[in-house]
């Protein structure tokens, strides 16, 4: 798995229920699931785990 | 964040009062109130208390000083905003307590609506998240008080996955406190704040994004 790929994580918006993708790297979010489930092929990131 | 002063729109010079664990009432404060809208008000208090937050509303403070700056002041420091409406509410009450909706709204505060009775909501507060007054209130306050904590943990999350745009960072770590009421989380936004070398930070952050009009 790339660097670049490795940065991007996604986690649980618990206000909407739907996913966030976040690129870590860059600092920002890429994107607001519409659907209910998480993106494939994305780690979700642990909670509390500094997910260094 | 920059907040802008609603008296003379300059900035803001002093920093917010930060009123953690407490939740700002929105409702008609003067003149005779229907005996439901007193009874939803008790039960939001009780249900409050229980989750250990702190009822603030616009009588909470008197400052003898402009009064729409102390409801700004009031309301900025608290994570919470909870407005009361009913269908016999004077037009320009009612007009403020949305007013002030938005607000908290624009600024991230976490917001709820109690309908008592059957008030029209205005279309844009659809994406509100709204409850009926009336039975079931209790069970319904509750739930969106425990839903609270989520939102702190995922506030607490998301500002340990921005920290190369250290302003994002920390504002998300500042709604984490004010939610939480853990002032230990001022320490980490210290942190964060005198670690961010600034060559590191992202293209998109707070402070690159500002310099782009």
């Amino acid at each position: 798995m790339s660097d670049k790929k490795k940065d991007i994580v996604q986690i649980k918006n618990p206000r909407t229920g739907h996913y966030v993708k976040i690129d870590r790297a860059a600092g920002r979010i890429l994107d607001h699931k519409k659907s209910e489930g998480p993106y494939k092929g994305v780690p979700v990131a642990r909670p509390g785990a500094k997910n260094k | 964040m920059i907040y802008y002063s609603p008296v003379d729109g300059d900035v803001r010079q002093q920093p917010v009062e930060w009123r953690p664990r407490t939740a700002f009432v929105m409702q008609q404060l003067g003149g005779r109130l229907p005996p439901e809208v007193t009874k939803a008000r008790r039960c939001i208090d009780r249900e409050l208390k229980r989750a250990r937050f702190e009822t603030i509303d616009a009588t909470s403070i008197v400052s003898g000083k402009d009064f729409l700056a102390k409801i700004w002041n009031l309301m900025l420091g608290c994570p919470v905003g909870i407005a009361i409406v009913h269908e016999g509410i004077p037009d320009a009450t009612l007009a403020n307590i949305y007013y002030e909706l938005g607000i908290l709204q624009a600024y991230g505060r976490e917001t709820l609506v109690v309908r008592v009775g059957d008030p029209k909501l205005p279309s844009d507060t659809v994406r509100t998240e709204w409850i009926r007054g009336g039975t079931g209130l209790a069970k319904a306050i509750r739930g969106f008080l425990d839903g609270l904590d989520d939102r702190g943990r995922y506030y607490l999350e998301m500002s340990s996955l921005m920290d190369r745009d250290p302003l994002r960072a920390v504002d998300y770590l500042r709604r984490a406190a004010i939610l939480s009421g853990d002032d230990t989380l001022l320490g980490e936004a210290r942190r964060i704040w005198t670690e961010a070398a600034r060559e590191e930070r992202a293209k998109t952050s707070v402070e690159e994004l500002a310099l782009s009009f």
